[in-house]
């Protein structure tokens, strides 16, 4: 049974991270509201379980995972409504070496895709990972991440291209 | 198309490793690069600014105890059609609106409780029977007690539909209610469109009744409802666009959906 976190420790961890983590919300969600839900979600599950958090090399990469995995969530029931369509545009500053059209079209095209093409999708565009970095952090391979990175850039440049 | 990344991608640490030190972590390769790299140094000078901004406008604490009232409002509930499992993710509630888009879905009822704690001061100025929809919102006036219905601008017909030991009553404007009261949203529409709608309580918790869906042009019902237990209610159903909503869950300005107080009264 995984260990839960204390309400107080849960307190500190988002008056330290919780900005980046509803940034990051924002950004993966494109919807304020649905973010904050998300990040509310998450810390229930921190709190239900989330004591591993405090003995992470990286409690923020550790907290990413969580809110990704809550965010998905909310994509693929948003998958069984009303699709791809909905969404404010992304108007959070981006890692310096990201391309941002590129980051914003696979951003709208998340909710089209299984679990493994988002967990590889946001660590591509939104973290700035190497190919070796996120087969290590998905439990892929090399050979098998590339191909789905290739996969996921050709369907982004479509998905570009239609727009403009 | 250009790559994902610029060429510089593999000169800069992993965003997350960014945000870290931005956030007050200790890296050590990371405080080496930003000294040497005009960007990352302005993105997380950044970062800093505003999460600073942020902590300054934000309670964690009032935060954290939300996140543990949902938890616990969430585990006295059971799972529909599974009366001896008690846990039920919000996710799953929000997958089961989300699929909700033929005509009449009266299909068991997904429990939500609904609770709203005492604060000083109560809620908005909006008790039942002052609804008098803003400017550009409601074209119909609400009002208490069963009707058989509203009708709002571009179509939208709006009902709650109120369980009561045994006996449902439609309602079409601010309502009451009891401990053990049960409450679902029926939407009729005669035009193809997104809606959503949910409860959502002055101390800021939302509850989903009907998770963002494209609903076709007919009458359909909430999959879930909220039911309410002995504690006091202050809340505001609100139903309308999805973008709609949002905006007003975030604002609370309520002047572009349908919003109806929610108050409890006394038990007879």
């Amino acid at each position: 049974m995984p260990d839960p976190l204390a309400p107080a420790e849960a307190a500190c961890l988002y008056e330290r991270y919780g900005f980046f983590l509803l940034r990051r919300c924002r950004t993966i969600l494109r919807d304020a509201a649905a973010a904050e839900d998300a990040l509310q979600q998450a810390f229930e599950r921190i709190l239900r379980s989330g004591g591993a958090v405090l003995h992470a090399d990286e409690p923020l990469r550790w907290l990413y995972r969580v809110v990704d995995r809550c965010c998905f969530d909310v994509l693929r029931s948003r998958r069984r409504s009303i699709g791809a369509a909905h969404g404010d545009e992304v108007d959070e500053s981006a890692h310096p070496g990201v391309d941002i059209e590129a980051r914003d079209a696979a951003l709208k095209l998340l909710a089209t895709m299984t679990e493994d093409e988002m967990r590889i999708a946001v660590l591509l565009f939104l973290d700035g990972m190497s190919q070796g970095e996120i087969a290590t952090e998905v439990g892929l391979s090399r050979v098998t991440v590339n191909k789905k990175i290739q996969a996921l850039r050709a369907r982004a440049a479509r998905y570009l291209d239609r727009a403009s | 198309m250009e790559p994902t990344h610029t060429d510089e991608t593999a000169k800069h640490p992993a965003a997350h490793r960014l945000d870290a030190v931005a956030a007050g972590d200790a890296d050590e390769g990371v405080t080496a690069h930003i000294a040497t790299c005009e960007a990352c140094a302005r993105h997380v000078t950044q970062l800093r600014g505003e999460a600073a901004q942020f902590r300054a406008a934000h309670d964690a604490n009032a935060f954290v105890a939300r996140a543990q009232a949902a938890a616990r409002a969430r585990e006295r509930e059971p799972e529909p059609g599974r009366q001896g499992d008690r846990r039920t993710s919000r996710a799953s509630w929000v997958a089961r609106a989300g699929v909700v888009a033929g005509p009449l879905l009266a299909a068991a009822l997904v429990l939500v409780l609904v609770r709203a704690r005492p604060r000083d001061g109560g809620g908005p100025a909006m008790g039942p029977g002052v609804t008098g929809p803003a400017a550009g919102g409601p074209s119909a006036r609400a009002s208490t007690g069963p009707v058989a219905e509203t009708r709002f601008k571009g179509g939208l017909v709006v009902a709650v539909v109120r369980e009561r030991g045994g006996r449902q009553e439609r309602l079409a404007g601010p309502f009451q209610v009891r401990a053990g009261d049960r409450v679902r949203v029926e939407v009729s529409s005669d035009r193809d469109g997104p809606i959503a709608a949910g409860l959502l309580t002055d101390d800021g918790e939302w509850v989903t009744l009907l998770a963002p869906v494209a609903l076709e042009a007919g009458t359909h019902y909430s999959e879930l409802a909220a039911r309410f237990d002995e504690s006091s209610t202050r809340a505001t159903l609100l139903v309308g666009d999805p973008d709609d909503v949002g905006r007003a869950r975030a604002s609370r300005d309520f002047s572009r959906v349908v919003a109806w107080r929610v108050t409890s009264e006394a038990s007879p």
